[in-house]
């Protein structure tokens, strides 16, 4: 057979859904022991990614990274998804950044809203250079 | 007989004499005249046959001559011809070259600006890198000392505004 990240995250996967929660350290072990004896233990993090994914997909949400350089008021956080995700139901993941300086960003798998002061600094000096 | 005696002529010896010579004459016209005459006549015919070869010698070696002027003659036109046309080539040959390294020179000094203008962009937007990265880091300096957490919220809430 064949073994890619995604197939070990769809069965992973699979298996996690049909078992009660009771099973799951257990069969988690059993996973991790045995892409650890194909040596495939460097897919991890993407297997783990994919697994994030497919729960979201599952439960229909979409995983927002929110990044900033302090630590953000959750309303403000709130606010801007809902407008630049209306009708969307977010699971956000808050962090800080305080190389951003200020302002602050947004991220999706498949998407990217940047306002922080870094990436408006960022823009203007690839515009100087241009 | 006695005119004989008188002027001392015997007669006798006289007549043995002309027997004599009329005897040698027979003799010398049979063995000698005939075989001299033959041999003249030999001599003529070999002196006339040469004489004939020499003038056709000569007829032969004048028309040699006139062929030789004449194949010298051609020579020299063909010769002639082939100096005038190997001038014409390299001439045409040496306007060709002429003409090529023109062009080549031609290319060699677009070539030479194309990399000096390449050159000079490198440079300047080397020039504008550096100075945007310069500007960039006085900025971020400043910003880092300015921009509290208060200040940030209120920049976000302005964004959020925006949007």
């Amino acid at each position: 057979m064949k073994y890619s990240a995604r197939i070990y995250a769809e069965t992973w996967f699979s298996s996690l859904s049909e078992a009660p929660n009771s099973d799951w350290a257990k069969l988690s072990t059993n996973y991790l022991q045995h892409i650890y004896r194909h040596g495939h233990i460097k897919w991890l993090p993407e297997i783990v990614r994919l697994i994030a994914e497919l729960e979201h997909k599952k439960n229909g949400t979409t995983p927002v990274v929110v990044t900033t350089a302090h630590n953000a008021d959750e309303n403000l956080v709130k606010q801007l998804t809902d407008k630049i995700l209306p009708n969307t139901t977010v699971v956000i993941e808050q962090r800080v950044d305080p190389a951003m300086l200020g302002g602050i960003k947004l991220a999706t798998s498949n998407q990217r809203w940047d306002a922080s002061v870094l990436g408006h600094l960022n823009h203007l000096a690839h515009s100087l250079s241009l | 007989m006695e005119l004989f005696s008188a002027l001392g002529i015997d007669y006798k010896i006289l007549i043995a004499q002309v027997i004599n010579f009329a005897v040698l004459g027979f003799i010398l016209y049979k063995v000698g005249y005939k075989p001299i005459l033959k041999f003249v006549q030999d001599r003529t015919a070999t002196i006339e046959l040469g004489v004939k070869q020499a003038e056709e010698a000569k007829l032969a070696i004048t028309a040699a001559t006139a062929d030789q002027q004449n194949i010298i003659k051609q020579a020299k036109v063909a010769a002639q011809k082939l100096l005038d046309e190997a001038k014409e080539q390299s001439l045409v040959q040496g306007q060709q070259l002429v003409e090529r390294s023109k062009v080549a020179a031609s290319k060699v000094v677009e070539q030479a600006k194309h990399d000096i203008r390449l050159e000079h962009d490198k440079m300047m937007q080397g020039a504008k890198a550096e100075l945007s990265e310069l500007v960039l880091l006085a900025t971020e300096k400043i910003l880092k000392q300015k921009l509290t957490a208060e200040a940030d919220k209120s920049l976000i809430e302005k964004t959020i505004h925006e949007i």
